[in-house]
């Protein structure tokens, strides 16, 4: 694994499933009495929020105080840190107080790109969502919630989704979410599609490794996992759709839809859903619906990966599998 | 081996000197279970969990052994320590070994931890750390295969399949059925060429 | 005055020759001519093109000091061999009265460094609904010739119809910044591969072409000319063809970053790659440096946009759009035309002299290098090959795309009416 986590585009395919299967380790803590471990004592981690997110925020808040690191939480919206130039200026601020990691949610995006490579700042970087670009923890959690599902929970250690079919419907146009897990799913060896009004897909989606259709009930049914993304009531007055009733009605997941996927088929969202939009109120409280365990799956996730990036050594960029457990030399 | 270094050879097997053959190492097994047994009256309430990797593998035997001695089943585990090093920032960020409590938990109980080699002690006072984490047994001993000395800590084993006294520029590897094909341990010298 | 004497110059890349300045003016050319009472400056086979002109410059000066100013900008332009650059209107105040491109216009006369004259804005405050004064910008001292509401597109078909009659009456231009505003809400780069991938608004190309499809057919429906300004995708260079055979007045520029660069360098997300019109692909930029060659494009214009290190060392969406380009320019062309083999340096100096003066009108600007024409000459070590140091600029801004890039070429000699501006490389 690198330094930072920017894109999930980044990760090799043995890093992500080293990511999973340390989140599985990770998770048991979660069972446990004491949900705590010394692992990031004394390490500082500022969770630097550029934008409206307290699931995300939470999420990550969670993973750092379970691995007791020190946080500091920085919520930047509203301040007078809008302007860009000030991106620099509060990683300067954080830089001279010893900062070990940022994690950055950012309306713009590129800017923890730009925090990690502009030289503002020495620590470690992890995006937490920027702009229309990448959310990598985000794919993880799903990717990690789908191999619990698909392929299971221990049978799943070691294992990336070779061959699983999973459907991305929504908005992927200004998804982060989307582009994300089509890198992340890819690097995985499953198979992707995307599902949209063709308003709703990015010009230069056709180089994606992904299929494309604008079709969601010839899809459905050869789906593993059906992942709907939040479309925003707002797209429609800039006619991105004619109206709410038009988009469910053609690409919005309902009892009936959820019916023509196979048996073993999971439904998942990022969240936070819009009820009634792209999913409805029955599909969402089912049990194929994974939302509330993606939830518990972000922590273990971000749990990993804050352990792989802060937990060695600084500044040795570790090979793309982690050092042995132990070594005899060791005891 | 010295897998500190990851970019040097492990150590040339033929240079080692095997100290424990498979039979020794049964050996002292059956009669550390017996020790167990006789030390905690029975063993009742005894847990064991091993360090993974190779003390998991001695505490499956070593509960076999308990189960044909009391004819009960042992409840075993395994403990990974790594979270709870203490030299975690010095290498680059390791695996993750599993966790796994008995389904009784250890609140009250016996826990044997079991290792394959006893050295600085480090490993042991971390696993004493984690364990705190999940719960308070009556009392936590110490099973090892190898004592090889050196103990940077105030640590000592309450059951030792052999002491083995060597130098800091010796290694010692223990090698198991389950992960290596063989049981045996070795004795060689550390690789000088770095 | 004093006399000087260019000795062994290639002049437009010809054979040696000498070149004899007299005060303001170049009295002879030709093989050994006499040294006498004069300075002498050994070419020793470099370049010597006409004084480059360039159509588009932001100055930055009234209203952002800080960025650019008359003085500086014109020290950057003499730098770069120019003699002549057109500033844009995009101040504050706004150059849309006779006032300010007369305040601009005598900046220009008192820096010395090179001839500046303004460009007036098409509408009021660049707001593009209502005409600004353009005959009395034209009448001033300033002479304006060249109006264009560049930075923002005239987007309104009425207003761009009667700007376009309305000049015909003094021979003015209307140099168009085409960008349809609907189709580039919120957008960041080249809508393309890249940008899906980096999640950037996307700015279509379709945006830029739409305009100048309107406007070539609007210059044809009403008998004016019409510039298009930095031409910037494949696309257009097809309208701007088949205008032309159709003998439509256009005339078109191409910068010399869209030569150059492409949008994969956004990957980076570094801003000194924001500009506007975006950086395209591999294909427009082919297609763009074709079009220059077989004239479709008339010239290369710097769209010299200086901006404080503050606007640029954020991140992309924050970050202000443009380049610093007068004194990497020819360098740039050199890399992108001379040494592919598609312009040699007789056209050079038509597409960043002659004709940039020809179509602003520019007066003692853009004339051969012969017996009898002002001397605005510039002198260019062609055998050069350099890395890009954004410290040694003489313009105030450093937001180059071309730090630490090899690049050919180097102007070592400027004269502005036989002054020289630039003597070895340096600022006089």
């Amino acid at each position: 694994m690198q330094r930072h986590l920017i894109s999930a585009a980044d990760l090799t395919r043995d890093d992500a499933v080293l990511i999973l299967d340390t989140a599985e380790e990770m998770a048991r803590v979660a069972d446990r009495p004491i949900k705590k471990l010394p692992t990031l004592r004394g390490r500082t981690v500022v969770n630097l929020f550029f934008e409206d997110s307290t699931r995300t925020r939470i999420s990550f808040e969670a993973a750092e105080k379970r691995l007791s690191a020190d946080v500091i939480n920085f919520t930047a919206k509203g301040s007078s840190v809008s302007k860009g130039e000030s991106l620099k200026d509060t990683a300067q601020t954080l830089e001279a107080m010893g900062v070990d990691a940022v994690v950055i949610r950012h309306g713009a995006s590129g800017a923890p790109y730009r925090l990690a490579t502009s030289g503002w700042i020495d620590a470690h970087v992890i995006n937490a969502g920027d702009g229309t670009h990448q959310h990598p923890t985000q794919a993880l959690l799903d990717a990690f919630t789908m191999r619990r599902r698909l392929v299971g929970r221990d049978a799943g250690l070691g294992q990336d989704l070779n061959g699983r079919r999973i459907t991305l419907v929504g908005d992927v146009l200004h998804s982060r979410v989307a582009r994300s897990n089509v890198d992340l799913l890819h690097t995985l060896g499953a198979e992707v599609t995307l599902v949209a009004p063709p308003t709703l897909l990015p010009v230069g989606v056709e180089t994606w490794p992904c299929e494309v259709s604008y079709d969601l009930d010839s899809t459905l049914p050869k789906s593993d996992a059906v992942m709907m993304l939040r479309v925003q009531r707002e797209r429609m007055n800039a006619a991105f759709f004619p109206t709410e009733r038009e988009y469910s009605r053609r690409y919005g997941l309902d009892g009936e839809r959820m019916a023509r996927m196979p048996e073993h088929a999971i439904v998942m969202h990022p969240g936070p859903m819009v009820r009634g939009m792209e999913i409805t109120a029955e599909v969402a409280d089912s049990d194929r619906c994974t939302v509330v365990e993606q939830v518990a799956n972000g922590v273990s996730i971000r749990m990993a990966v804050l352990y792989l990036l802060l937990g060695g050594a600084e500044f040795q960029a570790p090979s793309t599998s982690a050092a042995p457990a132990r070594t005899a030399e060791e005891n | 081996m010295d897998t500190h270094d990851p970019a040097s050879p492990p150590a040339s097997q033929a240079d080692a000197r095997p100290v424990l053959e498979a039979p020794d190492i049964a050996r002292v097994m059956t009669r550390i279970a017996h020790e167990i047994v006789e030390r905690a009256k029975g063993a009742d309430d005894v847990v064991l969990l091993g360090i993974p990797t190779r003390g998991v593998f001695l505490a499956r035997r070593l509960a076999d052994r308990l189960e044909q001695i009391t004819e009960r089943k042992v409840p075993v585990g395994s403990l990974d320590i790594t979270m709870y090093r203490d030299d975690l920032r010095l290498q680059p960020p390791r695996a993750l070994a599993r966790t796994e409590i008995p389904g009784d938990g250890i609140d009250g109980k016996l826990v044997v931890l079991v290792d394959d080699v006893l050295f600085s002690g480090r490993t042991i006072r971390a696993a004493l750390d984690a364990l705190n984490d999940i719960g308070r047994p009556r009392a936590v001993q110490l099973a090892v295969l190898v004592d090889r000395g050196h103990r940077e800590l105030p640590i000592r084993a309450d059951y030792v399949g052999k002491n083995l006294p060597t130098s800091l520029r010796e290694t010692v590897k223990v090698l198991l059925a389950e992960e290596d094909g063989r049981d045996t341990v070795l004795l060689g010298a550390k690789q000088t060429s770095q | 005055m004093s006399k000087t004497l260019i000795r062994g110059a290639k002049v437009l890349g010809g054979e040696p020759q000498d070149v004899l300045i007299d005060g303001e003016t170049i009295t002879q050319v030709g093989a050994g001519l006499s040294a006498e009472g004069a300075e002498v400056v050994e070419a020793g086979g470099k370049v010597l093109l006409p004084g480059l002109v360039d159509l588009h410059t932001h100055l930055r000066e009234p209203g952002r000091e800080d960025s650019e100013t008359v003085l500086t900008g014109t020290r950057a332009a003499a730098s770069g061999g120019y003699t002549n650059v057109f500033a844009m209107a995009n101040t504050f105040p706004v150059a849309d009265t006779a006032g300010v491109v007369e305040q601009v216009w005598r900046l220009g006369q008192e820096s010395g460094y090179c001839d500046v004259q303004p460009i007036g804005a098409v509408t009021v405050g660049l707001e593009g609904q209502k005409l600004a004064e353009l005959g009395a910008m034209h009448e001033s001292a300033a002479g304006v010739t060249v109006f264009s509401d560049d930075g923002k597109c005239v987007h309104d078909a009425v207003i761009m119809r009667r700007a376009l009659e309305y000049v015909k009456a003094f021979d003015g231009v209307v140099a168009q910044h085409a960008q349809e505003p609907r189709l580039t809400e919120g957008a960041q780069m080249n809508e393309g591969v890249v940008s899906a991938e980096l999640g950037l608004g996307g700015w279509p190309a379709v945006a830029e072409e739409s305009v100048i499809a309107r406007d070539v057919l609007l210059a044809d429906h009403v008998g004016s000319r019409v510039h298009i300004c930095h031409l910037s995708t494949a696309g257009s260079v097809e309208i701007v063809r088949w205008a032309k055979s159709r003998g439509i007045r256009v005339t078109a520029e191409v910068t010399p970053h869209h030569l150059l660069l492409t949008d994969e360098l956004v990957r980076s997300y570094n801003p000194v790659y924001k500009v506007n019109p975006p950086l395209r692909t591999e294909r427009d930029v082919l297609a763009l440096r074709e079009a220059l060659a077989d004239g479709t494009i008339d010239i290369v214009a710097t769209d010299h946009a200086p901006h404080p290190h503050e606007d640029k060392d954020c991140e992309w969406a924050a970050a202000a759009m443009g380049m610093v380009g007068l004194e990497t320019a020819l360098s740039v062309v050199q890399e992108t035309m001379v040494d592919t083999g598609l312009l040699d340096w007789a056209g050079v100096a038509d597409r960043m002299s002659f004709t940039p003066a020809r179509i602003g009108r520019a007066e003692g600007h853009g004339r051969p290098v012969s017996a009898g024409e002002p001397a605005n000459l510039t002198l260019v070590d062609t055998a050069y090959r350099g890395p890009v140091d954004p410290a040694g600029f003489a313009s105030r801004s450093r937001n180059t795309p071309y730090e630490g890039r090899e690049l050919p070429g180097r102007v070592t000699h400027t004269w502005l009416r036989g002054k020289a501006t630039l003597v070895d490389g340096k600022l006089t």
